[in-house]
């Protein structure tokens, strides 16, 4: 229920356990524990009733049932040993108060301030004012954009960073390697932006150039001679050639031309005409014999076709061979690469391209020189082949160095983009953070001179504006003022009792921010260092406060009390009192509707006061007491219920009748019928007459009886009724 | 002293500030009290003269029941509030109090503003009744 309600009593009365317990109960610590000694926390229970120990707190909470808080200690635990729980009317208790949801809430609004706290708050690190203020402006989720945007572009720099480390151990291992790719790596690598696409190759061996020496060493491995059986094909051959064209032209031919001589001659012979072989005497060369030797002479000469093809076989089996035989291939004559066995070779292959031209010889020459050849060319591959496979040892580590900087540069690269959408987000994050920020602090830097200006006073300091700046370790709350017209800061210049109203007049704003879901405020001991002047301030600060919220002040002294009494402020007043063995009893001294009764009774005892002007005025104030403890009584359950306050309020201001509002107080409905109510007790139709039509001179007798009937009338709603 | 209320009770907070001001000699630590005393009854005067309806005549009531009379019979609220925080923080600067410090000179200034303020309201009154 709105509305200030002031709880008083003498130092050690106990009524800042109240305030603690509140405390204790939302936040789990105190602000008074937290910055005391071990030996002074021990004892913290009721020493003459220290069982039981509990808390039980109980809120309305819009849109639930009543909710209470409790606490509870079995005996001889420790203070941080405590149960605690929560209970909605008509359901199952719950353990712990997370389901309250008021966590995060409680820290951000803080709707409880105690006086030390206050101080505190200005004398403490300049980065807690400053969390304590921007903690309100709602600006989390901007500040976790921003650290969310830190972390990444960190992430996505890191590669970056390690690209340096790694192209420098690249480098400093190259430069101890004879290799010459490592001469290559080490010149690609020394640009202002490597070619990557050719470093990857290097480094995998994915481009070799002809002139290196792997190169030249894969080469002298592969070199290529004949095999084998196509040497020994080739000597075969040329024998079986020779040999045949040997034969032919021994013997056929020999036997051929001294026949076809012959057989030519006795062709001639014939031409004189047919008769008897001069030779023999006994054929006849006669037209049978011309055409037999005619055919004779023509296979004769075929036989001498087919010898000139013998030949030209021959020929060709030698054009083969001499094939078999390359010259000497270029890399055999390569010296720089230091292999033994390059010179023996290079002479067998000499020896073998050495040849002669043809035949028997030819196939001897290669029977001969083929097998050193073939072993030399052998022993040479395994050498190169062993140098090329150490050279590769060598250069694999180096490789892989070139590979880690190979990965690395390309991840950054390919972050590049990234990197820099990421830094543009953060300084966008970073300006947005200060407009917002100035933006949100503006009405609360507003609401804070304006209570400021109500609770100087005195001060000749003038706040100005309120800024929060710096950032890490530097944040902190710059408060400009004025002294006497004068430029100064705010801090310095002013005196405790100032800072301490300075504290108020920055953390009620807080407490009563309009995004707080708390609509109450507790403040313990708020005036202490106050002067008179300052406390008629602060109670137009709280007055306004808590017009729309309920605002509990803990107070040692009487000032307060009597200050609102004194400018007739609308405030519920609770004494504390201690009464024996540390058994703290509370009671009310004052509440609004009594104070209107207590005019009431002033101006009737007041012989001065004219009667008509009484019976003028008595009214109105016995109406106003009526009403204000009905409206008490009408909401303070229906809050307890969880309705909403719109509601509550809409329907109280649609009853406008004083008859109305009374019986939304007594029965919660103001269509029910209340002269059930009223009959029953005589005082209440008296009272409820006079606030509903006034007081005529001639209707009612004496005064004093009336506004007591009034009073009777307000404590049976207050009572609750019936 | 002059007849009427209002010149009187104007006379009397004029005095109050030329004593505040050092218009007038008063010892330096009596300065606050005498020119509250001198407000106080200044507003005594003023509080007096508002009238508050034609048959309401208040003259010897005790001021706590002037003062509700006037809050529950004022239309100016301001001029109310004026008049209740006045008469406090005056009566309080007249007496003697047990662990109080007498009243500064700024803060007798900050009330006798306020009694200023109910002296304007009274003159205005006064004039809207003589034209009535």
């Amino acid at each position: 229920m709105p509305g200030l309600t002031v709880i008083a009593g003498r130092n050690g009365s106990g009524k800042s356990s109240f305030a603690e317990a509140l405390e204790l109960a939302l936040t789990g610590e105190t602000h008074r524990w937290k910055s005391s000694n071990a030996a002074r926390r021990k004892n913290w229970r009721n020493i003459h009733h220290g069982e039981p120990c509990e808390i039980r707190i109980r809120f309305a909470v819009e849109g639930q049932k009543q909710t209470t808080l409790g606490i509870d200690w079995a005996p001889g635990e420790d203070i941080e040993d405590r149960t605690t729980w929560i209970q909605r009317k008509g359901e199952k208790r719950e353990s712990g108060s997370e389901s309250l949801g008021w966590g995060q809430l409680i820290d951000t609004f803080r709707p409880m301030l105690s006086y030390e706290e206050l101080g505190g708050l200005l004398e403490g690190a300049p980065s807690a004012l400053h969390d304590a203020i921007s903690m309100i402006l709602g600006l989390d989720q901007l500040s976790d954009a921003d650290n969310r945007l830190q972390a990444a572009s960190k992430l996505l720099a890191e590669p970056t960073v390690n690209v340096r480390k790694l192209k420098a151990d690249a480098d400093e291992h190259l430069s101890t390697s004879a290799d010459a790719r490592a001469a290559e790596a080490r010149s690609l690598l020394s640009k202002p932006n490597p070619d990557l696409k050719e470093i990857g190759r290097l480094a995998t061996g994915a481009t070799i150039s002809r002139s290196s020496e792997i190169a030249r060493l894969r080469s002298l491995a592969q070199l290529v001679i004949p095999s084998t059986d196509d040497v020994a094909a080739a000597v075969a051959k040329l024998r079986a050639a020779t040999q045949n064209v040997a034969d032919v032209t021994d013997v056929a031919l020999k036997l051929l031309a001294e026949r076809t001589d012959l057989v030519k001659k006795a062709l001639q012979f014939h031409e004189h005409g047919d008769a008897r072989c001069p030779v023999c005497g006994v054929g006849t060369l006669d037209a049978q014999w011309k055409s037999n030797a005619t055919t004779e002479l023509h296979d004769a000469e075929q036989q001498l076709a087919g010898l000139e093809e013998a030949r030209t076989s021959l020929s060709q089996t030698n054009s083969a061979a001499s094939a078999l035989i390359k010259p000497l291939p270029h890399v055999l004559s390569d010296d720089e690469l230091g292999l033994s066995r390059l010179a023996d070779t290079s002479k067998a292959w000499e020896d073998w391209t050495s040849a002669p031209a043809s035949g028997l010889e030819l196939a001897g020459h290669l029977a001969r020189t083929y097998p050193p050849l073939q072993e030399a060319v052998s022993e040479l591959g395994n050498e190169a082949t062993g140098a090329a496979e150490a050279r590769e040892d060598l250069w694999a580590p180096l490789a892989k160095k070139l590979l880690l900087f190979l990965e690395a540069a390309t991840v950054s690269e390919s972050n590049a983009a990234n990197l820099a959408d990421c830094k543009e987000a953060l300084t966008w994050v970073r300006s947005a953070t200060v407009d917002m920020r100035n933006d949100r602090l503006l009405p609360i830097t507003q609401q804070a001179r304006e209570i400021w200006a109500m609770l100087r006073q005195e001060s000749n300091v003038d706040l100005g504006a309120i800024e929060l700046t710096g950032s890490k370790n530097q944040r902190r709350v710059e408060l400009l003022a004025q002294v006497d017209g004068e430029d100064a800061g705010a801090l310095s210049v002013m005196s405790q009792g100032e800072l301490h109203a300075l504290a108020l007049a920055l953390f009620l704003p807080r407490a009563a921010h309009k995004d707080s879901p708390f609509r109450f405020i507790v403040l313990d001991d708020p005036i202490q260092a106050m002067d008179p002047a300052k406390v008629d301030g602060f109670v137009k600060v709280l007055e306004s406060l808590a017009k729309d919220r309920q605002v509990i002040v803990l107070s040692h002294d009487d000032r307060l009390p009597a200050t609102l009494r004194q400018l007739a402020v609308q405030a519920r007043i609770l004494q504390v009192d201690r009464v024996t063995e540390s058994k703290v009893s509370v009671h009310n001294a004052d509440n609004p509707a009594q104070l209107y009764l207590s005019d009431a009774f002033a101006l009737v005892k007041d012989d001065g006061v004219p009667d008509e002007v009484c019976r003028k005025v008595l009214p109105g104030l016995i109406r106003m007491a009526i009403e204000q403890a009905a409206f008490e009584s009408y909401s303070k359950r229906h809050f307890a219920a969880g309705r909403s306050r719109a509601e509550v309020e809409d329907e109280w201001s649609e009853a406008k009748k004083t008859r109305a509002r009374v019986t939304l107080a007594i029965h919660g409905d103001s269509t029910k019928d209340l002269e059930g109510w009223i009959t029953t007790r005589p005082y209440r139709r008296t009272a409820m007459g006079v606030a509903a039509s006034g007081m005529h001179a001639d209707a009612f007798g004496d005064l004093a009886r009336i506004v007591r009937d009034a009073e009777d009338t307000v404590n049976d709603i207050q009572a609750g009724g019936s | 002293m002059s007849e009427s209320p209002l010149a009187r009770a104007r006379e009397l907070l004029a005095l109050a500030w030329a004593t505040l001001d050092r218009d007038i000699y008063v010892v330096d630590r009596r300065r606050s009290r005498a020119a509250a005393l001198l407000g106080r009854r200044a507003l005594e005067e003023l509080i007096a003269v508002i009238p508050l309806g034609d048959d309401v005549d208040l003259g010897s009531a005790n001021m706590r029941s002037k003062l509700i009379c006037l809050r529950e019979l004022s239309t100016e609220p301001a001029v109310t509030a004026a008049a209740t925080v006045a008469w406090a923080g005056l009566s309080n600067a007249c007496h003697h109090h047990a662990y109080e410090l007498t009243p500064t000179v700024a803060e007798v200034r900050r009330l006798l503003d306020e009694v200023s303020t109910v002296e304007k309201h009274a003159q205005r009154a006064a004039v809207f009744n003589v034209v009535r």
